[in-house]
């Protein structure tokens, strides 16, 4: 190639946006002719599913070394960790950024979406199959050893119904007695250790029965404290320890507990917090372990 | 000194004015645009001006209608080397020529270099892309129902991810870096963008004197006993190429004729500098004679054997070169029987019609017709390598008329000057510099045209063109020289006198003539030019011709002549010996050591540079679809966030820092001198290849990996890929505490906290795992890893750095919660390795592809 003898190819531009979109000349169309955008289109699409394979095939491996039934982490050390949070129902998911419940007593609509929801999460109360009844000191403890034969505790609403927080006096709601469900997260392996019988923490220490979760809720602040009146709590020892530990099987019944907010004051909003008792439960407000928050408010006024 | 209303006058140059009579003599420097009117021997250095090295004689006769060709006119600023004269002020200051100079060159500018419009075409297309991207994320999250401030947010965080933050960076390591590299090839580059620029130069205007020869008159030739043979060269260590030949016989009276009859000498007995290298008094052809002939007598051996022989010639008498005699003569005694000798060179023609027998072997013999036949061959020839040409001449004086201590007179003649006996000629010639041939060549197979422009002679021009294969030997060459009448109109390739050659020598006086139209045609069509007997202005004009033609034009030269073209020049090229100092003030890189083949390692160390920055683009381009994707997939798909916006800050301001900067140190790849120079239209630092490579390639790749491991901590803590679609909106909620995961567990906001910053710290790390396969495939555009080798250290360490730093941000207590990253468990980090091998070996496939292929569908997919 003396002295860049060699030839330059000619190159054709497209002149200007308008020729780059459609080029009659060159018939291309985007910079480029049919037949390349047809070579360009097969090969992404052979391209991309080899990835896509080779993706799908790492995560399908990974997949293979689970277990089924556990994760690989839980418990002690991980990042679930071992102490439950607290969790409140009716929460709605259409209102999701929101902990309020609010209703009027003049105005049925307002509390109904609450007892919808409720009916909704007690729903799978109903359902009875695979569970057995658990009597005495019959529990869950040896779910884990039965396997795929585990039948675990079935969880029964009577308790509620008994304290008027059933669903035909919708909870409470219409008599400006809300009841709330309290439940513990759900976490595998966990089961509530029960409180040496003198170190009992005295917010729970007249109803506190070994074997179960005393729940116990106040105000938030000193002035919700005055106002939150009068609790009472279903069952009265709180939530019950025979359902533990959870494992990962069908229709798993989730042991709860309801409060039911005798004395609420009208037109008043309420901060409630819900806290859950037992010797391996650590309250943490930043990372809200062991508690929860809600409030309350109950309207009477006519809209 | 001036002579004012009659009186002599010293004033200074400042004060001269038009019409003022200005004595001038040797040493002096003009003062002015003089006009000759008076001379004794006066001889001028004009090469600042032209580039000529010749001292020019000056006289009052006008011989030229050019002012620089023109024997009578003196120019400002130049050097009086020899005699005396008195000329009339005409031009001062800025009107005169060298002011004009200085004028134009003030004037012209090359306008921004190659390499920032590159870098500001690429961040165009980099600020539309991320402007785009971040747009359409935006309107799709506040579609999906995001609040506007979260949806600025990641607007923002995919500018950010968009953004290749370390090119600034990169971008200037890598100019000061070749610029130091360049320092020590003896190149200084004043700007540092020139270098890049040098890289995609397509064409070098390159100067004669100095800079492709050595700018030393040096014997080639002679012609003695009817042959014509090579003279021996001195060899670098100061002791001559080759024996040569025997000095008897008829080449020993050519020798002998040619150390007497001289006026040179050396300066000093600096016996041990090598014999080209000693300084001489006396004109350059006399001085390259005495060379010859020190050579020749020392053999490297003798020193100063050329004083020891003339010792034994004493000089007696001694009659100087005139321009009207054109020869000089000289009388010696030493001959054989006491004898006078009269040795005499000059004109060839001259001195052959002075003298009635030439010797030969045979001893002299009359010259008939057939010797002078064979002296006009050898002189054609001679003349036709470019070389100038003396004849020699001497007669033995006959000791009955011419006694011992015979007092010659020169004023009136008592010496014949006829009747001669002819020994030869010796022609001389500004050799090429030792390797510039070489560089030449390597040039043109990097696709530089190497074109000559000179203000020689177009047949010196021509020769040292063929000599250092700017021209090819035995190649059609038209010729635009002859002083004929202006060409009617435009010409084109092929017709009238452009004749349909490869070659084409064109001489200054034709280039005036020229249309513009006509320049340009040959400009485009020629491949091999050489522009003769140019001015300062005509080689602007070239320039300027060969941009128009699209050409990245530099331009060598060391005149006050070459200044506009230097200044006006893509990159100018000045010469840091023989410049002066207004070209190097013009130029944007200066050859400390005035070799053309340094001029060869900046177009390497240039395109080093455009590969390396296009590397260094395409590694750091690539991460940002594996930073994108996850923000896309929050928006579209609903996921947890799988990549914080800390975590793409500590890639691209992190880890990925500096190994995008140790790219600049790359080694070259081995075809990067035999490709030809890029094409400034097509050839973009950032093409659409390179995108759609990066991003669409690799770039997806990266993100698989990236999801891979984001997927792979999700499943180890429960929460299933099927389970996280749409999750968003529960785990993002801060007052839900029972978010479940596929196995019925249920989470609370602060340990989905925890969960997905260990998931952000997985996906950086797999992100920094594959960008080292990244790294490893970015090194090379088509050679494989294996054969370019891990010899770039910078790089190494980098590759270290990444992962000291990684660990740093992941484990160093304290700082990964202020960065918001996690601890990560050993087999967690292991996750990307596969995707940074699938990336290496795809890469390594492609590669191999468009190595059997060139040109094939894969290389102009890919091939960035």
């Amino acid at each position: 190639m003396a002295n860049g003898r060699a030839k330059k190819e000619e190159v054709d531009y497209d002149h200007g946006w308008k020729e780059f979109l459609y080029n009659k000349r060159r018939g291309t169309c985007l910079g480029r002719t049919s037949k390349s955008w047809f070579q360009i289109t097969v090969f992404y699409i052979i391209f991309y599913a080899l990835l896509a394979a080779f993706w799908v095939g790492c995560l399908a491996i990974f997949l293979g070394t689970l277990d089924d039934k556990v994760p690989r982490f839980y418990g002690k050390g991980t990042i679930i960790g071992i102490n439950p949070g607290v969790g409140y129902q009716p929460w709605l998911k259409e209102n999701p950024d929101s902990t309020l419940i609010k209703f009027n007593l003049k105005n049925p609509e307002s509390w109904k979406p609450y007892v919808d929801q409720l009916d909704g999460y007690l729903s799978k109360y109903k359902n009875t199959n695979g569970t057995r009844e658990c009597v005495g000191d019959d529990n869950n403890s040896n779910l884990l050893a039965d396997g795929s034969a585990a039948r675990p505790c079935r969880f029964s609403l009577a308790d509620f119904d008994k304290a008027g927080c059933s669903a035909a006096k919708q909870y409470g709601f219409k008599e400006g007695k809300p009841c709330v469900v309290l439940s513990l997260n759900r976490l595998i392996g966990w089961s509530p250790v029960d409180f040496a019988p003198n170190s009992v923490p005295e917010q729970v220490r007249d109803r506190y029965k070994n074997g179960s979760i005393a729940l116990h809720c106040d105000g938030t602040n000193n002035v919700d404290k005055e106002h939150i009146g009068k609790t009472t709590y279903v069952p009265k020892e709180g939530i019950s320890g025979k359902f533990y530990p959870y494992i990962f099987v069908d229709n798993y019944h989730q042991p709860i507990a309801m409060v039911r907010f005798e004395t609420l004051p009208r037109n008043k909003l309420v901060l409630v917090e819900c806290r859950a008792y037992a010797l391996n439960i650590e309250h943490d407000i930043t990372s809200r372990l062991g508690l929860v928050h809600f409030e309350l408010f109950v309207q009477d006024k006519k809209e | 000194m001036v002579i004012r209303d009659g009186q002599y006058r010293d004033i200074r140059v400042e004060e001269v004015v038009l019409g003022d009579l200005v004595c001038i003599s040797f040493g002096d420097k003009v003062p002015a645009d003089v006009r000759v009117i008076e001379s004794k021997g006066l001889k001028v250095d004009n090469s600042s001006l032209t580039g000529e090295s010749e001292p020019l004689l000056r006289a009052p006769e006008c011989t030229h209608d050019n002012p620089l060709e023109t024997k009578n006119m003196m120019m400002f600023s130049t050097n009086v080397l020899e005699g005396t004269g008195r000329g009339i002020v005409i031009r001062t200051g800025d009107n005169t020529v060298m002011g004009r100079i200085a004028a134009i060159t003030s004037q012209v500018t090359s306008g921004p270099t190659p390499i920032s419009l590159e870098i500001r075409h690429f961040i165009r297309i980099i600020g539309t892309v991320a402007f785009i991207v971040a747009s359409t994320c935006f309107i799709v999250s506040m579609i999906s129902g995001s609040d506007l401030l979260s949806a600025l947010v990641f607007m923002m965080g995919i500018f950010v991810a968009n953004v290749p933050e370390g090119i600034t960076a990169t971008v200037t390591a890598s100019l000061t870096l070749t610029a130091k590299k360049m320092r020590k090839k003896h190149c200084l580059v004043k700007k540092l963008e020139a270098v890049e620029t040098l890289g995609s130069t397509s064409t070098i205007c390159s100067d004669k004197t100095g800079t492709l020869t050595q700018n030393r008159m040096t014997v080639a030739h002679f012609w003695a006993r009817g042959e014509i043979f090579e003279a021996v060269m001195c060899g670098e260590d100061g002791k001559p190429t080759g024996r040569g030949l025997p000095v008897t016989g008829a080449y020993g009276d050519l020798m002998r004729c040619a150390t007497l009859c001289s006026r040179s000498d050396f300066k000093e007995d600096d016996t041990d500098v090598p014999v080209q290298k000693r300084e001489t008094v006396g004109d350059a052809s006399e001085a390259a004679i005495l060379k010859y002939c020190e050579l020749v007598r020392s053999q490297g051996v003798t020193p100063n054997a050329v004083r020891e022989y003339r010792e034994g010639y004493p000089k007696v008498m001694e009659q100087p070169f005139n321009s009207i005699n054109k020869y000089q003569l000289s009388i010696h005694t030493g001959g054989p029987n006491n004898s006078h000798i009269l040795v005499l060179k000059g004109a060839p023609e001259r001195v052959l019609a002075m003298s009635t027998t030439m010797s030969t072997e045979e001893g002299p013999k009359p010259i008939d017709d057939n010797i002078r036949k064979q002296f006009q061959k050898a002189y054609d020839d001679l003349g036709g390598m470019g070389e100038r040409v003396l004849g020699f001449a001497e007669l033995i004086l006959p000791p009955d008329q011419f006694p011992p201590g015979f007092a010659f007179d020169l004023e009136n003649p008592n010496y014949p000057t006829a009747g001669l006996n002819f020994l030869g000629l010796i022609s001389m010639i500004d050799p090429p510099r030792p390797g510039v041939r070489m560089a030449v060549h390597l040039c043109q197979s990097a696709g530089i045209k190497v074109v000559m422009v000179t203000g020689d002679h177009p047949i010196t021009a021509q020769a040292i063109a063929k000599q250092v294969h700017i021209i090819d030997n035995g190649i059609d060459v038209t010729l635009l020289i002859d002083d004929t009448d202006a060409p009617a109109g435009e010409e084109l390739y092929g017709t009238g006198r452009l004749k349909k050659t490869e070659a084409i020598v064109v001489h200054g006086e034709q280039l005036k003539k020229l249309s513009e139209t006509t320049l340009d045609s040959i400009v485009a069509n020629y491949h091999q030019v050489v522009f003769a007997r140019t001015s300062p202005t005509q080689k602007l004009q070239i320039v300027e011709a060969y941009q128009r033609n699209g050409q990245i034009v530099a331009v060598t030269g060391d005149g006050v002549n070459d200044a506009p073209a230097l200044r006006k020049a893509d990159i100018g090229i000045a010469m840091g010996i023989a410049g002066t100092d207004v070209s190097k003030q013009a130029a944007d890189m200066i050859l400390l050591n005035d070799n053309f083949a340094s001029i060869v390692t900046g177009v390497e160390e240039g395109r080093i540079i455009f590969d390396n920055l296009k590397k260094s683009i395409a590694y750091v381009l690539t991460s940002n679809i594996g930073e994108v994707t996850p923000f896309i997939s929050y928006v579209v798909f609903g996921l947890p966030l799988p990549m914080s916006l800390m975590s793409i800050l500590l890639i691209d301001m992190g880890t990925d820092l500096w190994p995008a900067i140790s790219l600049a140190y790359e080694l070259p790849e081995n075809d990067i001198m035999e490709r030809p120079p890029r094409d400034a239209k097509i050839d973009k630092l950032v093409n659409a290849r390179l995108i759609l490579f990066s991003y669409m390639h690799i770039g997806v790749m990266q993100a698989t990996a990236g999801f891979c491991t984001y997927f792979f901590i999700m499943m180890q803590n429960g929460f299933m890929p099927w389970d996280l679609w749409g999750l968003r909106e529960q785990w993002d909620n801060k007052d839900l505490d029972t978010v479940a995961d596929s196995f019925g567990q249920e989470w609370c906001y602060e340990s989905r906290r925890q969960l997905l910053r260990s998931c952000h710290s997985g996906f950086f790390l797999s992100m920094v795992m594959v960008q080292w396969g990244d790294l490893f495939i970015s090194k090379t555009r088509k050679n494989s890893m294996v054969t370019q080798g891990m010899n770039n250290m910078v790089m190494n360490t980098g590759m270290i750095s990444t992962v000291v730093l990684s660990c740093i941000f992941l484990y160093t207590p304290g700082l990964y919660n202020i960065l918001a990253q996690t601890p990560l468990r050993m087999t967690t980090t292991m996750v990307g390795l596969p995707f940074a091998v699938l990336i290496y070996m795809y890469d390594e496939v492609r590669k191999c592809i468009i190595r059997r292929h060139p040109g094939g569908i894969v290389y102009r997919l890919t091939n960035y």
